[in-house]
């Protein structure tokens, strides 16, 4: 087993709607992400994955829990203190309009990272970084002086990530990295990030909704519903038999792209989804869940091993049968 | 032959920039029997989303239909004046879109707002209106239509707010559907659920015309199949053709890229290039930047579309020439 | 969050074709000018108007062959004619070289505490829509006090206490001026920072004072830009009130509100008294408010798309 490069332990995250009320975006989660490889997180919108992924860099602080990077406690530093974790923690954007500055320059851009933090000593070491993390990632160097604008989704980002492999980072966050992007130009960034990782060894949690990247791009899988961990373990394994009864129905709603397998294996989801400021009690899945039962709405599962996953459902003992 | 609900036939939409003329939609003929599902299938920029806009009325300048027709059940639809497209558009043609949070009105109930659908199109009382409204939004599959009836948009889920556009869509019963990417915003378990109201709407007499850059959804969804590309038709057939037998190396780099994502190979398959500028597009095929088979013909002449089988049809030389001999 | 789904059903339309994309917002000055040249051909007569009044200020002297204060008993209220082109006052001083010279001071009052308080405006609205929290609400709270206050008033009382004269009058327009400006810039500064490229210059380390100013000010430029030619007419027309109601400039020197003041007496009977500065207050106004609405158009991606 390769060294823990990175640890949540109980992270939760609460935004106030008002005095009283407040979204349980992240509620109680813990993992540890190991060196060298790609964690996929996956859920729903609304799942917190997002929010999760933000605690894990330290962008975002946790109302409670703690994040640790090799060892060391990352949660609550001072900017200051913050700032030698900064270069190791980073994150690439889903949106690749929003996320660069429409006024930059590309060499502006992809200088950011290296200029605060004083990386380069002279502007002909500058210009030279930035051009190498321009082939790196696959931009033509004499788009040097264009502006975002003047480029594809696909293009933007691969300047987003530029971005975020400047400063050598241990660990990136990659938030939905290509869900903006057209189904051509999408392989293109996923063999790019898998190229990106074998040669500078990165570590990847990778942040998606849609199953069929994740199955192709994660070594792990941690499956999300409502700020909780329902299901995490080697992506090969919970494909093969999902445990979880959401992660299940998640498995099934993926449509194949082949018309000779239309509806069968389409099972529905039952019910509203959850509202994450008023969460039910016990399982949050349980409203939705067919198995539920009493026991499930009285007490809250927590994560189990089974084989090489861990679940957290009361009646995992005894999946419910998936041959229907 | 089935009688066709929908006919476009050598549409040409354009939009007017300083920048010169923007070919959005060139050459476009597609059918839609009644009650079949007709999928146009590609990537942003293609011109899906203008052939709906076309058929709907809905082009605003500087865009313009510059030729061809669109026959609804034998009437020209490009002739008739704003009026008279209005009293079509929401009763005989509908049309759902992408986001169903910006396409409802955020301060009205969303009953009224499908009430609102009824009243503007038919001199019906409050009451049937309301007695309709209900009816519909249980059809789609609203559970506790009368709670939800006076419920405002931010109160419901993305997928019951695009239950409540479908709803919005049928209730005037039209002849054809239009949904432009209508779940691309949704979740995965939501999405099936909407395609699943979709084919059922088919089943029951629906044309439906659906919109995505989603295989899946159009392998699901679909009986007829065009993918598009650059504003062109670059291949039609049914949906099992297509996919069994794609012809067109553009749906065949699709297909490919897709199907690499869910098979064990480390490096996936892509299109190499970027979706074309339609401000700037090649000369000849627009898809020879990009195409592995490229020949010199291709950056030189523009390719017909031409039938190889019994409803298919292929925009390129290569298939022209394997046609011929 | 899906990325379109703050865009409109238009704008999603329009950017399949590459019309406008939602990086539109940046504009090279030349293109600006092209696209001020094609769309708002006003604005562009505007500008010339704007620069003509400059350069008659600046080159006053050598365009009239008169003094701006040399009285002449003989020539009193003389009408319009071919040697004094817009007539003479009841000094007999020509209007055109008082207009010419007056608009010395109406410029320079337009265009110095409006930049004055746009400078000031902007730090302050950046500052508390950054910040937040109660350095937000302190001066916002300050900033409506001032805006409800009755500029006459608070001018009057500057005035009073303080003695006129041009640098007063600076003065109280500044004191007036921010408010509105850090208002609006506080605005945009609020929808800026919750913007993903101020988050990824903050994830990359980016420290606060070098993202308000690489991110957040360059990308409230447009807007304050237009804020700017906007508020100007309206510094003009504050500046020929107080003149009018004598708090401004001070007699012999020549402003257009206190040529308006001077002669209203006359009205009935030597109407040319008034005209010809009301005539160039009218000018210079809807001059700068073209071209602000021009600016406004060609600067802001929202109002392209329409």
């Amino acid at each position: 087993m390769s060294e823990v490069l990175l640890e949540a332990r109980d992270l939760t995250k609460k935004f106030p709607l008002s005095r009283r009320r407040c979204v349980h975006a992240v509620g109680g989660v813990t993992l540890s992400v190991n060196a060298g490889e790609t964690l996929a997180i996956v859920g729903e919108s609304g799942c917190g994955k997002s929010t999760l992924g933000r605690m894990l860099i330290g962008a975002l602080p946790p109302t409670s829990g703690e994040v640790r990077f090799r060892g060391h406690t990352i949660t609550g530093l001072k900017e200051r203190e913050f700032s030698a974790y900064r270069r190791q923690l980073q994150l690439i954007f889903q949106d690749p309009y929003a996320s660069l500055d429409p006024r930059m320059k590309v060499r502006d851009l992809i200088a950011e990272p290296l200029v605060t933090h004083r990386v380069c000593e002279t502007k002909d070491e500058l210009t030279q970084r930035v051009l190498d993390l321009m082939k790196a990632v696959g931009i033509p160097a004499d788009y040097l002086n264009r502006y975002p604008h003047q480029f594809s989704g696909g293009q933007r980002q691969r300047i987003g990530i530029a971005r975020a492999i400047a400063l050598d980072p241990a660990l990136v966050v990659c938030d939905e990295p290509v869900s903006a992007l057209d189904v051509s130009v999408q392989n293109q960034i996923l063999n790019l990030l898998r190229e990106l990782q074998e040669e500078r060894g990165l570590t990847y949690v990778f942040i998606s909704h849609d199953l069929s990247v994740v199955r192709h791009i994660s070594d792990r899988i941690c499956v999300m519903f409502l700020g909780k961990v329902m299901e995490i373990g080697p992506t090969e394994d919970v494909f093969a038999e999902a445990r979880h009864p959401y992660t299940q129905f998640l498995l099934d709603s993926v449509l194949p792209p082949d018309p000779h397998r239309r509806g069968k294996s389409v099972r529905l989801l039952a019910g509203e989804p959850p509202s994450p400021v008023d969460p039910p009690s016990g399982c949050c899945f349980r409203t939705r869940c067919p198995f539920a039962t009493e026991l499930c709405a009285s007490k809250e599962p927590t994560l189990r091993r089974a084989g090489s996953v861990e679940v957290a459902c009361h009646h995992q003992s005894q999946p419910p049968s998936s041959s229907d | 032959m089935t009688q066709s609900t929908l006919e476009v036939s050598h549409l040409y939409t354009s939009f007017f920039s300083e920048r010169g003329e923007i070919k959005a939609v060139q050459d476009v003929s597609m059918r839609i029997g009644k009650g079949q599902v007709v999928g146009v299938v590609g990537e942003s920029g293609c011109g899906k989303s203008m052939v709906a806009r076309s058929i709907m009325g809905l082009i605003k300048k500087p865009g313009k239909i510059v030729s061809g027709s669109i026959l609804l059940d034998g009437q020209e639809l490009t002739s008739l004046g704003e009026n008279e497209l209005c009293k079509i558009r929401g009763k005989d043609v509908s049309m759902v879109f992408q986001e169903p949070m910006t396409s409802l009105n955020p301060t009205m109930r969303v009953g009224l707002q499908v009430q609102e659908v009824v009243s503007i199109h038919e001199n019906v009382s409050k009451e049937e209106a309301r007695q309709r409204t209900l009816a519909i939004l249980s059809a789609v599959g609203i559970p506790e239509v009368k709670e939800r009836y006076n419920a405002y948009p931010h109160e419901l889920s993305g997928g019951l707010r695009q239950r409540v556009m479908i709803a919005m869509a049928m209730v005037m019963r039209p002849r054809l559907l239009i949904a432009d990417e209508p779940t691309t915003a949704l979740d995965a378990t939501v999405e099936a659920q909407i395609i699943a109201l979709l084919r059922q709407l088919a089943d029951n007499g629906t044309s439906v015309l659906i919109i995505s850059h989603n295989l899946g959804v159009i392998a699901q969804l679909a009986d007829h199949v065009y993918v598009m590309y650059a504003g062109h038709v670059v291949e039609s057939a049914s949906v099992f053709e297509l996919f069994d037998n794609p012809l067109h190396p553009y749906t065949l780099g699709l297909l490919r890229a897709v199907s690499s994502l869910r098979s064990q190979s480390k490096v996936l398959q892509t299109i190499p290039g970027i979706v074309p500028n339609l401000a700037h597009l090649p000369v000849g095929c627009s898809f020879a930047p990009r195409c592995d088979k490229c020949m010199a013909r291709c950056t030189s002449t523009q390719p017909e579309l031409v039938a190889v089988g019994s409803g298919h049809e292929v925009r390129c030389h290569l298939t022209k020439r394997v046609d011929a001999q | 969050m899906n990325p379109s789904e703050n865009m409109n059903v238009v704008s999603v339309a329009e950017g399949e074709l590459g019309l406008s994309s939602p990086a539109a917002t940046f504009e090279e000055p030349a293109s600006v000018l092209r696209r001020l040249a094609k769309d708002h051909k006003i604005s562009i007569v505007s500008a010339i108007i704007i620069v003509l009044f400059v350069l008659g200020a600046i080159f006053a002297p050598v365009l009239t062959p008169y003094e701006y204060d040399s009285i002449n008993l003989s020539d009193r209220l003389a009408a319009p004619s071919l040697a004094h082109l817009f007539g003479t006052d009841e000094g007999g001083r020509d209007i055109l070289t008082r207009m010419l010279y007056g608009s010395r001071v109406s410029l320079v009052i337009g265009i110095v505490p409006t930049l004055l308080s746009v400078v000031v405006g902007t730090f302050i609205g950046m500052v508390a829509g950054y910040h937040g929290g109660k350095v937000d609400t302190v001066i916002m709270r300050v900033a409506d006090i001032v805006m409800s206050f009755p500029t006459m008033l608070l001018a009057m009382v500057v005035m009073y206490t303080l003695g006129g004269g041009t640098a007063n009058v600076f003065l109280t327009m500044v004191l007036v001026g921010w408010a509105a400006i850090a208002r609006v810039v506080r605005a945009e500064t609020l929808k800026l920072k919750e913007s993903e490229y101020v988050e990824a210059a903050r994830i990359i380390g980016v420290r606060q004072a070098r993202v308000i100013l690489r991110h957040i000010l360059p990308n409230c430029l447009p807007t304050v830009i237009v804020l700017f030619t906007l508020e100007i007419p309206s510094s003009i027309l504050t500046e020929s009130s107080l003149s009018f109601l004598g708090m401004g400039v001070q007699p012999p020197s020549a402003s257009w509100g206190l040529m308006v003041s001077a002669g209203r007496e006359f009205l009935y009977h030597a109407p040319w008294l008034c005209f010809a500065p009301c005539l160039a207050i009218m000018a210079i106004v809807l001059a700068f408010n073209y071209l602000g609405d021009g600016l406004r158009d060609v600067l802001d991606p929202h109002l392209q798309s329409q």
